[in-house]
């Protein structure tokens, strides 16, 4: 109970830290030079991160049945019967989430004064991120709908304010307004998805809703919700048809894309789905579509990260391939592995976009991956971190990436079908591809660039080697029953799903398939990796990829093209939108009400320009008027008597 | 015997000869006679059915209106002559400068 | 009065005395009233000490409205600190002012937009100030009547008296086209005003034939019933008052011109203010004195709601002039309120209110951008900006959370307001909630989209030599911001006195339904199907 009270003591603290550093940065930021700014805004979110492992530690010391700890701030919306008080809650994966995000955002905003030190900018852009902080730990903290809804627009927010960085840049400014305007879609459907469950249930409480949630909901209630609630998902998640705004959004700072546009705000979708898996679970329909977006996603994604040249795109790609993975486990009944996933995803992706962040630092904002090459000697420790990140990326066996890879295949394939487990070992495939593409194109081969070398500074390297360090190491919290080990991720986890069947199905009998499916997805990541050697490392394969090209043209336009999303988007619903703002603005508004104010106006003023006529100075005529005006009005008089 | 009728019928002759009077002549100075007669015609029958009810505010009013008569007469021709003065013509058909 | 000394004083003098003793609402009047007097009549030299004076004014009138608010029992559903005087006894008109949680904060926001609205013009009027803070005053004095007012005929005199400051204003200090766009504004208005005094009277005369009394106290009227031939005339000429003042699509063409042309510290009133009186007479007339026509036409009431609301948003798309797209915005805003009030529930009623304040704020603090903005660029032309930020960041950052204030950002304060609005809308009816709140996404598109446009992209490759924000600029931003915040993330102020007389008008509404089951009955057979989708609910 001490514990219990201390803990719940202290959760508010883990956003409020962040949040704190913010509003100092905003007010003073500008005043007090960089480097204090640089240490409120790495201290706040590393007094943070300490606080969430501190209280993840105690929390680990508890017995499993009071894993479930919540607090009441205050009301923050009370209106009738409905209210909406500000709630945190911490249980096994709000706990996950939270030290991962405190955790990585801390190693990241250290990164990032190495990686910014010479931005104008530098207060403004750690006054962004630590806001960024704030509400992604709310977000992973709350305890009801609303406050996630809060976390959930607020990173929503920081992502758009962080993607326009560099305002002057007219793409960044595109690029901020896409992401904003689409994700802001896909909220729409959360928002409603939250109105159709309090409506429902009459709370937005979590506990109270999921506790109610088998007795409540029929089944096509659920369906709706559930797939409100998803496309809610996909907007923040970049799932197809949503995706598009993600690859832009590497307009940011590489810092930030490492963050946010990879390792927290983009997960959040697969966190919001995890949290309300048991709605999910009432309905089968949703659940398939879960599935269905995510396999689609993963193998749309991976097609097109295969055959772009910029280094942060192909990453971009690779992210929304792998929130595809993510969405997969969920479809086919692992949260776990889904989430599991999402922590190992965090740190390789965060690595690889660093590394990345620390290539482009080198080469003076060089982008391009046909332009690097043979940097490996320039700057090694970015490229054993790189290649530490890119093995776990491609799911090679014993970094973190392949214990949760395998995890999700394992279910895929129990749950999902052979076919959707094939596709998703040709995903692994091109996974490990594209990943090594990078690898060997920018850090072997010819020097194909020509500029000083800007070496990344301590505070950028430290960094980079506690994320590789957590890439090996992440995946050893989640060993799989079948190779001996603890599972410790999924049994930590499994409470919270617990309404649901054990997330992994670790029986005995089980082991002699997923031990072969382990290797046969070792094989096909090696394949992919092999390949990616063949082109662009041995000299007979030099000219493969061109020849390659040239056979499928039509395919390679479609994959350069990125399945021509873009455009359809924008002749469907961009330009007809514009279209019909200026229709209705010159037709409607200046054209139709307008003139028949205008009318009404005028047929006074046309009145009232007859009527004067009569007046026409002659005295005689006016005598005769009112001769005839009295005769009238007596001769009236008269017949009425 | 003259009764009241017969100061009616002689109020109402001469009103109806000044309302034709002031619709069919040209000249102000006619007009302004037409005019007079008009109040003249009120004024007889006003005295005359004061005469009838036997009350004398009637005959007052007749006694102000000829006095404000002689004024406006007094008004009127210095008006007329100031027109006459300046645009050298007296038909009202040419005095038409009020208007829209 | 001696109280009045000093910020401190009053607020002790709050404590100790007991300030429902007060004519404190007849103070909130014609305090302005007296300071616009003194104003116009001393031949006062030089400019600063008249502003001065209005901002003095302007200022005690704010604190006067803090200390209500304190003393405010915020448990009450009915009028507090009522103040009844014979005022025309021949024809049962009287002074009667009362205020309770609708009004509290239509008035708070008033005397608090007022001085924002005095310290931003302050170096921006450079034509006959005297006489420009003297009718800001006025106009302050005939919104807060409109609010305070518990007599119609008082109500309409205080509604028809905002228009001359109004009409000066623009007329006297506006912008290029602003000869038509006053003309257009009082035509409008007047028009629908005209059309509610006839109602009035009718209303009059059906009260006095069913209980012999005159009188045009509101809450007496409250009582009356309406035969059932004389609802849909009754009720459309108040509609039309209302929803041109509103203003409700069709009838919201007047706004941008008005907006446009406005000055710059009008036009923070305009926004923010003028356009509130339409929203809340809906809710403190137009409901509880004609029930039945507010719930049988509420679908089309609704729809037109919900037309505005996103037309509005898809025209301010296509704008080029910043404050036409403001307007734009408001009208959208506007939409909603009213799709707020015309669901019937209480988080609609609530959503409304707050929505109206934080237009107020969100709205007017864009628009004290801009005019900061056309300080010193000469221009409302969208096309002709851009950059704007790297000149002056203060400014972009204050434009950029008045922005996302109006997106609806949570932990702002539209998004509250937004939030209980689309609630109440779903509640009502599922096509209602989804097509209110897809506006979300259209919000964000227009408004981003603007701020693009002006903030980000390049420098211009002409110096332009513009000074970053004074300090008194940013004091003027920083309070409505501070405000929004507020609201945003602490909204249980508000929430909780708005809640009893929310209660009270929909208890109110419905009540009058129930006891003449036998009209509704009439009406639901007549509407069909809509009635039932209007359930009422006080929940």
């Amino acid at each position: 109970m001490v514990k219990d009270s201390c803990i719940a003591g202290c959760i508010w603290l883990i956003p409020a830290l962040p949040l704190l550093g913010a509003a100092f940065n905003c007010l003073l930021g500008r005043r007090v030079g960089n480097l204090l700014v640089g240490i409120i805004g790495c201290g706040s979110i590393g007094l943070s991160a300490v606080l969430s492992l501190f209280i993840f530690n105690t929390f680990l010391a508890l017995p499993v049945e009071q894993r479930r700890i919540e607090v009441n701030l205050y009301n923050w919306i009370p209106s009738g019967d409905f209210s909406a008080p500000l709630t945190l809650l911490l249980d096994p994966l709000s706990m996950v989430m939270a030290a991962m995000v405190s955790g990585v955002s801390f190693l990241i905003h250290v990164y990032s004064t190495g990686y910014m030190r010479k931005d104008e900018s530098f207060a403004r852009y750690f006054f962004y991120l630590n806001l960024f902080v704030f509400f992604m730990l709310l977000l992973v903290l709350a305890g009801n709908f609303l406050v996630l809804y809060i976390g959930w627009e607020g990173v929503g927010l920081c992502s758009y304010l962080l993607i326009s960085f560099w305002y002057e840049r007219e793409s960044a400014a595109r690029a901020g307004l896409k992401a904003f305007v689409v994700t802001r879609f896909g909220d729409f459907f959360f928002l409603l998805g939250i109105f159709l469950i309090f409506v429902n249930f009459g709370t937005i409480h979590f506990g109270s809703v999921f506790e109610k949630a088998p007795e409540v909901l029929s089944t096509t209630t659920a369906t709706w919700i559930a797939l409100l609630i998803f496309a809610g998902a996909i907007g923040k998640s970049a799932q197809v048809p949503l995706h598009t705004w993600l690859p832009d959004a590497m307009e940011a700072p590489t810092p930030v894309s490492a963050l946010i546009h990879a390792a927290t705000m983009v997960t959040a979708g697969v966190y919001l789905v995890a949290r309300c898996y048991t709605i999910f679970e009432l309905s089968p329909i949703a659940t398939h579509t879960v599935g269905i977006v995510g396999l689609a996603t993963a193998f749309i994604s991976a097609t097109v990260a295969l055959v772009h040249n910029d280094i942060k795109r192909i990453l971009a790609y690779s992210t929304v391939s792998q929130l595809g993975h993510m969405f997969l486990g969920l479809g086919v009944g692992a949260p776990g592995a889904a989430i599991f996933h999402l922590l190992t995803h965090a740190f390789a992706k965060a690595l690889l976009f660093l590394g990345a962040g620390a290539v482009i630092h080198a080469l003076h904002e060089e982008m391009d991956i046909k332009r690097m090459g043979a940097l490996k000697q320039y700057i090694p420790a970015t490229f054993w971190t790189f290649t530490i990140g890119a093995l776990a990326m491609s799911g090679i066996p014993g970094f973190a990436g392949f214990f949760s890879k395998d995890a999700i295949l394992h279910a895929t394939f129990v749950h999902g079908g052979v076919l959707v487990w094939l596709m998703i070992l040709l995903t692994a495939s091109f996974t490990g591809f594209y990943t090594f593409r990078i690898v060997f194109l920018a850090f072997f081969g010819e020097k194909r660039w020509d500029v000083h070398v800007e070496r990344p500074i301590g505070v950028m390297t430290v960094p980079l080697a506690a994320l590789a360090f957590l890439a090996i190491a992440g995946g050893y919290m989640g060993v799989p029953h079948a190779l001996g080990g603890m599972d410790k991720i999924g049994g930590f986890l499994a409470p919270v799903f617990s309404s649901h069947n054990p997330a992994e199905p670790a029986e005995g009998g089980a082991q002699a398939p997923e031990i072969l499916l382990m290797v046969m997805s070792a094989i096909a990541a090696f394949g992919g990796i092999g390949t990616a050697y063949y082109f662009y490392m041995t000299p007979q394969g030099k000219e493969a990829p061109n020849r390659l090209r040239q056979r499928v043209a039509p395919i390679y336009e479609l994959l350069s093209n990125a399945w021509y999303f873009d455009r359809v988007y924008q002749a469907v619903f961009v330009e007809p939108f514009m279209k019909a703002a200026g229709f209705f603005w010159e037709a409607v508004d200046s054209s139709v009400i307008d003139n028949a104010v205008r009318g009404v106006a005028n047929s006074f003023l046309g009145g009232g320009s007859i009527v004067p006529k009569l007046q026409i100075g002659a005295v005689r005529w006016y005598a005769l008027f009112m001769v005839l005006g009295i005769t009238v009005m007596l001769g009236y008089v008269f017949l009425l008597m | 015997m003259v009764t009241t009728s017969h100061y009616l019928i002689l109020g109402s002759a001469l009103f109806g000869i000044g309302v034709l009077g002031f619709l069919m002549k040209r000249n102000v100075i006619v007009l302004l006679m037409c005019v007079e007669l008009m109040i003249n015609g009120a004024g007889v029958s006003f005295v005359a059915l004061c005469r009838q009810t036997g009350s004398l505010e009637g005959q007052v009013f007749v006694l102000f209106a000829m006095v404000i008569a002689a004024v406006e007469i007094a008004v009127g021709l210095s008006l007329i002559l100031l027109i006459f003065r300046n645009r050298a013509t007296l038909d009202v058909d040419k005095l038409e400068v009020l208007k829209w | 009065m001696s109280a009045l000394g000093g910020p401190g004083e009053l607020l002790k003098g709050a404590t100790t005395m007991d300030i429902s003793q007060w004519p404190i609402l007849s103070m909130l009047i014609f305090l302005p009233v007296a300071g616009a007097g003194l104003l116009f009549l001393i031949p006062w030299r030089g400019d600063f000490l008249p502003k001065a004076l209005a901002l003095v004014v302007a200022g005690l009138n704010l604190l006067l409205s803090l200390a209500l608010f304190r003393a405010f029992d915020p448990s009450s559903s009915g009028m507090q600190f009522v103040e009844k005087a014979r005022w025309i006894p021949e024809i049962g008109a009287s002074y009667y002012l009362g205020i309770d949680g609708i009004s509290l904060f239509m008035v708070l926001i008033t005397t608090f937009m007022v001085p924002m609205a005095l310290l931003s013009s302050w170096e921006q009027v450079e034509r006959r100030p005297k006489m420009f803070y003297g009718f800001m005053l006025l106009l302050e004095a005939g919104l807060i009547g409109i609010f305070l007012a518990l007599d119609l005929l008082l109500f309409y005199v205080f509604w028809e008296v905002m228009l001359l400051p109004m009409y000066f204003l623009i007329g006297l200090w506006g912008g290029a086209e602003r000869r038509y766009a006053t003309i257009k504004l009082i035509i409008y208005t007047m028009g629908g005003s005209l059309l509610m005094l006839v109602a009035i009277l009718v209303l009059y005369f059906i009260h006095q034939g069913q209980t012999g009394e005159y009188t045009f106290d509101i809450t007496r009227l409250y009582g009356t019933t309406i035969p059932p031939q004389a609802l849909l005339p009754m009720g459309l000429a108040f509609f039309a008052a209302f929803a041109v003042k509103s203003p409700l699509f069709p009838f919201h063409t007047w706004l941008p011109d008005a907006h446009a042309e406005a000055p710059i510290s009008g036009a923070v009133d305009i926004t923010g203010l003028l356009i509130k009186t339409g929203a809340y007479a809906f809710l403190r007339f137009l409901l509880p004195l004609f029930p039945e026509f507010s719930i049988s036409y509420a679908p089309m009431i609704v729809m037109l709601a919900l037309i505005a609301n996103i037309y509005g948003a898809v025209v301010a798309t296509a704008q080029q002039d910043l404050k036409r797209l403001i307007a734009y915005s408001s009208v959208s805003h506007v939409g909603l309120v009213i799709l707020g009030i015309f669901v019937f529930n209480l988080q609609g009623v609530e959503g409304a209110i707050l929505m109206m304040v934080s237009i107020v704020l969100a709205s007017g603090g864009l628009f004290m951008g801009v005019g900061m903005l056309y300080k010193r660029s000469r221009s409302k032309d969208i096309s002709q900006m851009g950059g704007v930020w790297r000149d002056m960041p203060l400014l972009g950052g204050f434009f950029m959370f008045f922005t996302l204030a109006s997106v609806g950002i949570p932990g702002l304060s539209n998004f509250v307001g937004e939030f209980l609005i689309f609630l109440g809308a779903f509640r009502a009816n599922t096509f209602y909630g989804v097509l209110a709140a897809f506006v979300m996404v259209l919000t964000a598109v227009y408004l981003l989209w603007m701020f693009w446009r002006v903030m980000f992209g390049p420098s211009p490759a002409v110096a332009r030599a513009w000074q970053d924000l004074s300090i008194g600029e940013t004091v003027t931003l920083t309070i409505p911001a501070i405000v929004i915040l507020l609201m945003g993330v602490y909204p249980k102020i508000f929430l909780d006195r708005i809640e009893p007389s929310a209660k009270g008008l929909l208890g109110h509404v419905e009540k009058k339904l129930v006891q003449r089951e036998d009209l509704r009955a009439g009406y639901k057979s007549s509407t069909g199907e809509k009635v039932h989708g209007h359930r009422l609910s006080s929940r």
